[in-house]
Protein backbone atom coordinates (compact mmCIF):
# COMPACT_ATOMS: atom_id res chain seq x y z
CA UNK A 1 0.00 0.00 0.00
CA UNK A 2 2.80 2.52 0.81
CA UNK A 3 4.25 2.14 -2.72
CA UNK A 4 0.78 2.55 -4.50
CA UNK A 5 0.45 5.83 -1.90
CA UNK A 6 3.94 7.20 -3.02
CA UNK A 7 3.05 7.21 -6.59
CA UNK A 8 -0.31 8.35 -6.41
CA UNK A 9 1.13 11.23 -4.39
CA UNK A 10 4.35 11.60 -6.97
CA UNK A 11 1.66 11.43 -9.35
CA UNK A 12 -0.47 14.38 -7.75
CA UNK A 13 1.89 16.49 -5.86
CA UNK A 14 2.15 19.50 -7.62
CA UNK A 15 -1.73 19.54 -7.07
CA UNK A 16 -1.19 18.85 -3.35
CA UNK A 17 1.82 20.72 -2.43
CA UNK A 18 1.42 23.64 -5.20
CA UNK A 19 5.38 23.01 -5.51
CA UNK A 20 6.41 21.80 -9.38
CA UNK A 21 8.21 18.61 -8.73
CA UNK A 22 8.08 16.00 -6.11
CA UNK A 23 11.40 14.89 -4.01
CA UNK A 24 12.77 11.89 -5.30
CA UNK A 25 12.10 9.77 -2.23
CA UNK A 26 9.10 11.28 -0.20
CA UNK A 27 9.30 10.89 3.59
CA UNK A 28 6.53 8.84 4.69
CA UNK A 29 5.85 7.95 8.59
CA UNK A 30 2.85 5.32 8.81
CA UNK A 31 1.09 6.57 11.74
CA UNK A 32 -1.83 4.15 13.48
CA UNK A 33 -5.33 5.82 12.93
CA UNK A 34 -6.45 6.68 16.72
CA UNK A 35 -9.53 4.02 16.44
CA UNK A 36 -8.21 1.35 15.01
CA UNK A 37 -11.92 0.18 14.59
CA UNK A 38 -12.38 2.87 11.97
CA UNK A 39 -9.66 0.65 9.79
CA UNK A 40 -7.93 3.59 9.24
CA UNK A 41 -4.22 4.52 8.98
CA UNK A 42 -2.50 7.67 8.59
CA UNK A 43 0.80 8.87 6.24
CA UNK A 44 2.47 11.79 7.29
CA UNK A 45 3.94 13.20 4.08
CA UNK A 46 6.93 15.05 5.68
CA UNK A 47 8.91 18.28 4.25
CA UNK A 48 12.67 18.10 4.15
CA UNK A 49 12.95 20.53 7.30
CA UNK A 50 10.90 18.09 9.48
CA UNK A 51 7.61 20.13 9.39
CA UNK A 52 4.48 17.41 8.42
CA UNK A 53 2.97 18.95 4.90
CA UNK A 54 -0.39 16.70 4.97
CA UNK A 55 -1.64 13.49 5.98
CA UNK A 56 -3.08 11.11 3.67
CA UNK A 57 -5.72 8.80 5.22
CA UNK A 58 -5.73 4.92 4.09
CA UNK A 59 -8.33 2.39 4.98
CA UNK A 60 -7.29 -0.87 6.18
CA UNK A 61 -9.72 -3.27 4.38
CA UNK A 62 -10.44 -3.18 0.89
CA UNK A 63 -14.33 -2.44 1.40
CA UNK A 64 -15.87 0.67 1.23
CA UNK A 65 -15.72 2.53 4.55
CA UNK A 66 -18.70 4.87 5.05
CA UNK A 67 -17.34 6.83 7.76
CA UNK A 68 -14.18 7.97 5.63
CA UNK A 69 -16.34 8.55 2.74
CA UNK A 70 -18.06 10.96 5.09
CA UNK A 71 -15.03 12.40 6.07
CA UNK A 72 -14.15 12.80 2.15
CA UNK A 73 -16.91 14.99 1.60
CA UNK A 74 -16.48 17.12 4.78
CA UNK A 75 -12.99 17.83 3.74
CA UNK A 76 -13.98 18.75 0.30
CA UNK A 77 -16.42 20.72 0.92
CA UNK A 78 -14.00 22.96 3.53
CA UNK A 79 -11.29 22.96 1.19
CA UNK A 80 -13.81 24.23 -1.75
CA UNK A 81 -14.22 27.50 0.29
CA UNK A 82 -10.32 28.28 0.43
CA UNK A 83 -7.85 27.96 -2.11
CA UNK A 84 -6.38 25.01 -0.28
CA UNK A 85 -5.32 21.55 -2.18
CA UNK A 86 -8.16 19.06 -2.73
CA UNK A 87 -8.26 15.69 -1.53
CA UNK A 88 -7.55 12.93 -3.30
CA UNK B 1 -5.82 -28.16 8.28
CA UNK B 2 -2.94 -30.25 6.88
CA UNK B 3 -0.14 -31.55 8.86
CA UNK B 4 3.65 -32.86 7.95
CA UNK B 5 5.31 -33.49 11.30
CA UNK B 6 4.85 -35.96 13.64
CA UNK B 7 6.02 -34.26 16.46
CA UNK B 8 5.15 -32.56 19.78
CA UNK B 9 6.97 -29.23 19.07
CA UNK B 10 5.07 -26.43 21.25
CA UNK B 11 5.99 -22.78 21.10
CA UNK B 12 4.10 -20.15 22.58
CA UNK B 13 3.85 -18.32 26.19
CA UNK B 14 0.11 -19.46 26.50
CA UNK B 15 0.05 -22.67 28.82
CA UNK B 16 -0.07 -26.07 25.97
CA UNK B 17 -2.74 -27.69 28.88
CA UNK B 18 -4.97 -24.63 28.04
CA UNK B 19 -5.39 -24.51 24.49
CA UNK B 20 -7.52 -26.94 24.55
CA UNK B 21 -9.82 -24.96 26.55
CA UNK B 22 -9.10 -21.43 24.87
CA UNK B 23 -10.30 -23.34 21.00
CA UNK B 24 -13.14 -25.02 22.64
CA UNK B 25 -14.26 -21.95 24.49
CA UNK B 26 -13.63 -20.04 20.44
CA UNK B 27 -15.45 -22.75 18.83
CA UNK B 28 -18.59 -22.83 20.66
CA UNK B 29 -18.91 -19.50 22.44
CA UNK B 30 -16.92 -16.89 20.05
CA UNK B 31 -14.21 -14.77 20.33
CA UNK B 32 -16.16 -12.09 22.66
CA UNK B 33 -16.47 -15.23 25.61
CA UNK B 34 -12.59 -15.99 24.71
CA UNK B 35 -11.34 -12.58 25.42
CA UNK B 36 -13.24 -12.52 29.09
CA UNK B 37 -12.42 -15.84 29.90
CA UNK B 38 -8.39 -14.86 29.05
CA UNK B 39 -9.07 -11.32 30.80
CA UNK B 40 -10.56 -12.90 33.87
CA UNK B 41 -8.35 -15.63 34.25
CA UNK B 42 -5.02 -13.23 34.08
CA UNK B 43 -3.34 -16.43 31.69
CA UNK B 44 0.55 -16.13 31.06
CA UNK B 45 0.86 -14.89 27.48
CA UNK B 46 -2.66 -14.20 26.98
CA UNK B 47 -2.07 -11.05 25.24
CA UNK B 48 -0.34 -12.52 22.17
CA UNK B 49 -3.71 -14.68 21.98
CA UNK B 50 -5.85 -11.79 22.07
CA UNK B 51 -3.09 -9.01 19.95
CA UNK B 52 -3.70 -11.66 16.80
CA UNK B 53 -7.37 -10.42 17.13
CA UNK B 54 -6.45 -6.34 16.44
CA UNK B 55 -5.73 -5.45 12.58
CA UNK B 56 -3.75 -2.75 13.91
CA UNK B 57 -1.07 -5.23 15.09
CA UNK B 58 -0.62 -6.47 11.58
CA UNK B 59 -0.06 -3.14 9.75
CA UNK B 60 3.54 -3.42 8.97
CA UNK B 61 1.91 -5.68 6.07
CA UNK B 62 1.20 -2.16 4.27
CA UNK B 63 4.82 -2.01 3.77
CA UNK B 64 4.22 -5.22 1.10
CA UNK B 65 2.56 -4.06 -2.75
CA UNK B 66 0.30 -7.15 -2.46
CA UNK B 67 -2.40 -7.43 -4.58
CA UNK B 68 -5.66 -9.53 -5.47
CA UNK B 69 -3.43 -12.18 -7.79
CA UNK B 70 -0.48 -12.52 -5.03
CA UNK B 71 0.05 -15.66 -3.18
CA UNK B 72 1.66 -15.41 0.15
CA UNK B 73 3.79 -17.75 2.91
CA UNK B 74 3.29 -17.01 6.62
CA UNK B 75 5.74 -18.68 8.52
CA UNK B 76 5.10 -19.02 11.86
CA UNK B 77 2.06 -17.97 11.93
CA UNK B 78 1.02 -18.13 14.76
CA UNK B 79 -2.91 -17.39 15.41
CA UNK B 80 -3.01 -15.33 12.49
CA UNK B 81 -2.42 -12.28 13.26
CA UNK B 82 -0.88 -11.19 10.19
CA UNK B 83 -2.09 -13.83 7.76
CA UNK B 84 -5.54 -13.26 8.33
CA UNK B 85 -6.04 -8.79 7.28
CA UNK B 86 -3.12 -10.26 4.70
CA UNK B 87 -5.63 -13.08 3.28
CA UNK B 88 -8.14 -9.90 2.44
CA UNK B 89 -5.94 -8.48 -0.03
CA UNK B 90 -4.70 -11.34 -1.62
CA UNK B 91 -4.91 -14.44 -3.68
CA UNK B 92 -4.04 -17.07 -1.15
CA UNK B 93 -2.07 -17.18 1.99
CA UNK B 94 -0.18 -20.56 2.61
CA UNK B 95 -0.16 -19.99 6.65
CA UNK B 96 2.41 -22.75 8.31
CA UNK B 97 3.32 -22.99 11.90
CA UNK B 98 5.47 -25.71 13.98
CA UNK B 99 3.03 -25.71 16.97
CA UNK B 100 0.02 -27.56 15.95
CA UNK B 101 -1.96 -25.71 18.62
CA UNK B 102 -1.36 -22.92 16.78
CA UNK B 103 -2.44 -23.98 13.46
CA UNK B 104 -5.56 -26.03 15.01
CA UNK B 105 -6.24 -22.50 16.54
CA UNK B 106 -5.85 -20.65 13.08
CA UNK B 107 -7.93 -23.26 11.13
CA UNK B 108 -10.65 -22.53 13.53
CA UNK B 109 -10.51 -18.68 13.07
CA UNK B 110 -10.48 -19.00 8.79
CA UNK B 111 -13.78 -21.03 9.54
CA UNK B 112 -15.17 -18.11 12.03
CA UNK B 113 -14.18 -15.17 9.50
CA UNK B 114 -15.07 -17.40 6.51
CA UNK B 115 -11.76 -16.94 5.21
CA UNK B 116 -11.47 -19.22 2.14
CA UNK B 117 -8.25 -18.53 0.77
CA UNK B 118 -6.16 -19.33 3.86
CA UNK B 119 -4.48 -22.49 4.23
CA UNK B 120 -3.59 -23.65 7.31
CA UNK B 121 -0.17 -25.71 7.60
CA UNK B 122 1.01 -28.18 10.43
CA UNK B 123 4.79 -28.35 9.30
CA UNK B 124 7.90 -27.03 10.30
CA UNK B 125 10.43 -24.55 7.83
CA UNK B 126 12.56 -27.61 7.08
CA UNK B 127 10.10 -29.63 5.45
CA UNK B 128 7.88 -27.05 3.56
CA UNK B 129 5.61 -28.83 0.91
CA UNK B 130 6.15 -26.17 -1.70
CA UNK B 131 8.40 -26.64 -4.94
CA UNK B 132 10.79 -23.30 -5.76
CA UNK B 133 9.61 -20.47 -7.17
CA UNK B 134 5.98 -20.48 -6.17
CA UNK B 135 5.35 -17.32 -3.75
CA UNK B 136 5.15 -13.71 -4.72
CA UNK B 137 5.74 -12.79 -0.74
CA UNK B 138 7.25 -14.77 2.39
CA UNK B 139 6.32 -13.18 5.86
CA UNK B 140 8.57 -14.12 8.92
CA UNK B 141 7.56 -12.31 11.58
CA UNK B 142 9.03 -12.56 15.07
CA UNK B 143 10.38 -16.00 13.60
CA UNK B 144 14.53 -16.03 12.24
CA UNK B 145 15.61 -15.11 16.06
CA UNK B 146 14.18 -18.74 17.29
CA UNK B 147 15.06 -20.69 13.94
CA UNK B 148 18.35 -21.39 15.53
CA UNK B 149 16.82 -23.18 18.56
CA UNK B 150 15.73 -25.80 15.79
CA UNK B 151 18.98 -27.51 14.85
CA UNK B 152 21.12 -27.53 17.58
CA UNK B 153 24.30 -29.51 16.05
CA UNK B 154 24.79 -26.21 14.06
CA UNK B 155 25.37 -22.72 15.03
CA UNK B 156 22.79 -20.19 15.18
CA UNK B 157 23.70 -18.03 12.07
CA UNK B 158 23.89 -21.05 10.13
CA UNK B 159 20.69 -22.31 10.81
CA UNK B 160 19.23 -18.61 10.30
CA UNK B 161 21.29 -18.73 6.38
CA UNK B 162 19.84 -22.24 5.92
CA UNK B 163 16.35 -21.00 6.57
CA UNK B 164 16.89 -17.49 4.42
CA UNK B 165 18.02 -19.87 1.80
CA UNK B 166 15.11 -21.98 2.10
CA UNK B 167 12.92 -18.75 1.65
CA UNK B 168 14.89 -17.55 -1.37
CA UNK B 169 14.27 -20.58 -3.32
CA UNK B 170 10.34 -20.37 -2.46
CA UNK B 171 9.92 -16.92 -3.88
CA UNK B 172 8.98 -16.22 -7.14
CA UNK B 173 11.86 -14.21 -9.16
CA UNK B 174 10.24 -10.68 -8.20
CA UNK B 175 8.85 -11.68 -4.82
CA UNK B 176 9.79 -10.30 -1.29
CA UNK B 177 10.69 -11.57 2.01
CA UNK B 178 9.13 -9.54 4.49
CA UNK B 179 11.20 -10.46 8.07
CA UNK B 180 10.22 -8.66 11.26
CA UNK B 181 12.90 -9.06 14.16
CA UNK B 182 14.57 -7.31 16.74
CA UNK B 183 17.59 -4.82 16.64
CA UNK B 184 20.72 -6.26 18.46
CA UNK B 185 21.01 -2.70 20.18
CA UNK B 186 18.18 -1.41 20.20
CA UNK B 187 17.43 1.57 22.57
CA UNK B 188 15.49 -0.35 25.10
CA UNK B 189 17.68 -2.91 25.44
CA UNK B 190 20.60 -1.12 26.63
CA UNK B 191 18.90 -0.22 30.00
CA UNK B 192 15.43 -0.68 30.01
CA UNK B 193 14.05 -3.84 28.95
CA UNK B 194 15.18 -7.53 29.37
CA UNK B 195 16.38 -9.53 25.89
CA UNK B 196 12.81 -11.06 25.10
CA UNK B 197 14.35 -13.85 23.82
CA UNK B 198 16.32 -15.08 26.72
CA UNK B 199 14.09 -12.94 29.28
CA UNK B 200 17.61 -11.62 30.52
CA UNK B 201 19.15 -7.88 30.66
CA UNK B 202 21.79 -7.23 28.20
CA UNK B 203 22.34 -10.72 26.37
CA UNK B 204 21.81 -9.64 22.89
CA UNK B 205 24.40 -7.01 23.22
CA UNK B 206 27.23 -9.68 25.01
CA UNK B 207 29.67 -11.05 22.58
CA UNK B 208 27.59 -14.77 21.56
CA UNK B 209 30.27 -16.73 24.10
CA UNK B 210 30.11 -14.22 26.77
CA UNK B 211 25.86 -14.26 25.98
CA UNK B 212 25.69 -18.45 26.26
CA UNK B 213 27.82 -18.48 29.49
CA UNK B 214 25.01 -16.53 30.84
CA UNK B 215 22.64 -17.97 29.89
CA UNK B 216 23.90 -21.72 30.54
CA UNK B 217 23.82 -20.70 34.14
CA UNK B 218 20.75 -18.88 34.77
CA UNK B 219 18.69 -20.57 32.07
CA UNK B 220 20.45 -23.71 31.88
CA UNK B 221 20.33 -23.54 27.90
CA UNK B 222 23.01 -21.87 25.32
CA UNK B 223 22.03 -18.67 23.71
CA UNK B 224 20.74 -19.49 20.27
CA UNK B 225 18.39 -16.76 19.49
CA UNK B 226 20.78 -14.23 17.67
CA UNK B 227 19.87 -10.91 16.38
CA UNK B 228 21.61 -8.22 14.71
CA UNK B 229 22.29 -4.73 13.96
CA UNK B 230 21.40 -3.47 10.67
CA UNK B 231 24.74 -4.03 9.09
CA UNK B 232 24.96 -7.84 10.70
CA UNK B 233 21.45 -7.90 9.13
CA UNK B 234 22.60 -6.60 6.19
CA UNK B 235 25.42 -8.98 5.35
CA UNK B 236 23.24 -12.24 6.73
CA UNK B 237 20.94 -11.77 4.35
CA UNK B 238 23.61 -10.49 1.25
CA UNK B 239 25.02 -14.00 2.09
CA UNK B 240 21.76 -15.84 1.52
CA UNK B 241 21.42 -14.64 -1.70
CA UNK B 242 19.34 -11.28 -1.61
CA UNK B 243 20.52 -8.32 -3.37
CA UNK B 244 18.03 -5.39 -2.65
CA UNK B 245 17.48 -4.75 1.02
CA UNK B 246 14.86 -2.24 2.59
CA UNK B 247 14.69 -1.28 6.09
CA UNK B 248 12.01 -0.03 7.85
CA UNK B 249 11.68 1.17 12.00
CA UNK B 250 8.50 -0.08 13.55
CA UNK B 251 7.95 2.02 17.06
CA UNK B 252 7.79 1.30 19.61
CA UNK B 253 8.39 -2.94 18.46
CA UNK B 254 7.54 -4.34 15.54
CA UNK B 255 4.93 -6.95 17.45
CA UNK B 256 2.60 -3.58 18.24
CA UNK B 257 3.75 -0.62 15.13
CA UNK B 258 2.16 2.77 16.14
CA UNK B 259 4.84 4.58 13.72
CA UNK B 260 6.81 3.01 10.97
CA UNK B 261 9.29 5.23 9.19
CA UNK B 262 12.12 4.09 6.26
CA UNK B 263 15.82 3.43 7.31
CA UNK B 264 17.67 6.65 6.99
CA UNK B 265 14.32 8.93 6.58
CA UNK B 266 16.04 12.22 8.29
CA UNK B 267 13.05 14.32 7.91
CA UNK B 268 10.72 11.76 8.71
CA UNK B 269 12.62 10.90 11.82
CA UNK B 270 12.90 14.44 12.97
CA UNK B 271 9.30 15.26 13.08
CA UNK B 272 9.06 11.83 15.25
CA UNK B 273 11.07 12.11 17.50
CA UNK B 274 9.77 16.24 18.06
CA UNK B 275 6.36 14.81 18.11
CA UNK B 276 5.99 11.49 19.36
CA UNK B 277 9.48 10.67 21.49
CA UNK B 278 9.39 14.14 22.88
CA UNK B 279 5.86 13.29 24.21
CA UNK B 280 5.95 9.36 25.37
CA UNK B 281 9.32 8.47 26.47
CA UNK B 282 11.38 11.52 27.21
CA UNK B 283 14.64 9.58 27.89
CA UNK B 284 14.74 8.00 24.07
CA UNK B 285 13.85 11.58 23.08
CA UNK B 286 16.90 12.70 24.91
CA UNK B 287 19.49 9.86 23.54
CA UNK B 288 17.99 9.75 20.02
CA UNK B 289 18.30 13.59 19.73
CA UNK B 290 21.90 13.96 20.98
CA UNK B 291 22.63 10.75 18.32
CA UNK B 292 20.78 12.40 15.73
CA UNK B 293 23.78 15.07 15.71
CA UNK B 294 26.18 12.46 14.92
CA UNK B 295 23.85 11.19 12.53
CA UNK B 296 23.06 7.77 14.72
CA UNK B 297 20.16 7.62 15.81
CA UNK B 298 19.15 5.12 13.42
CA UNK B 299 21.75 2.15 14.89
CA UNK B 300 19.37 2.50 18.30
CA UNK B 301 16.09 1.55 16.87
CA UNK B 302 13.96 -1.01 18.85
CA UNK B 303 13.55 -3.15 15.67
CA UNK B 304 13.52 -3.73 11.99
CA UNK B 305 11.47 -4.50 9.37
CA UNK B 306 13.39 -5.84 6.79
CA UNK B 307 12.12 -6.23 2.90
CA UNK B 308 14.48 -8.22 1.04
CA UNK B 309 14.45 -9.42 -2.82
CA UNK B 310 16.65 -11.54 -5.02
Amino acid sequence: MRHVLEKELQKNWSSLTGQTRAPEQLSLLQIRGTDWKASRVHFAVIDPTGQPLFFAKVVRDPQQNAQLEQEYHLLATRLSHGNGPKPC
Amino acid sequence: MFSFVENDYYYGKLPQQEMPLLLDLYQNKGVAALKAYLNTHKLRGRRVLLNSFRANHADGRFLLALDLTSVVLDLGCGFGTLAIPIAKVCKEVFAVDATFERVQFLAQRVECEDLANIIPIHASVWDLPFSKSSFDCIVMNGVLEWVGEWLADRSPREVQLKALERCRELLKPSGTLFVAIENRIGFEFLYRSRDPHSKLYFTSLLPRKLASAVTRLLKHKSYRTYTYTRRGYQRLFRQAGYSHLEFYCPWPRYQDPRYISRWGDVAAARYFRKTVLRAQRFDEYVFCSGLARLGLDWLFSPSFIILAQK
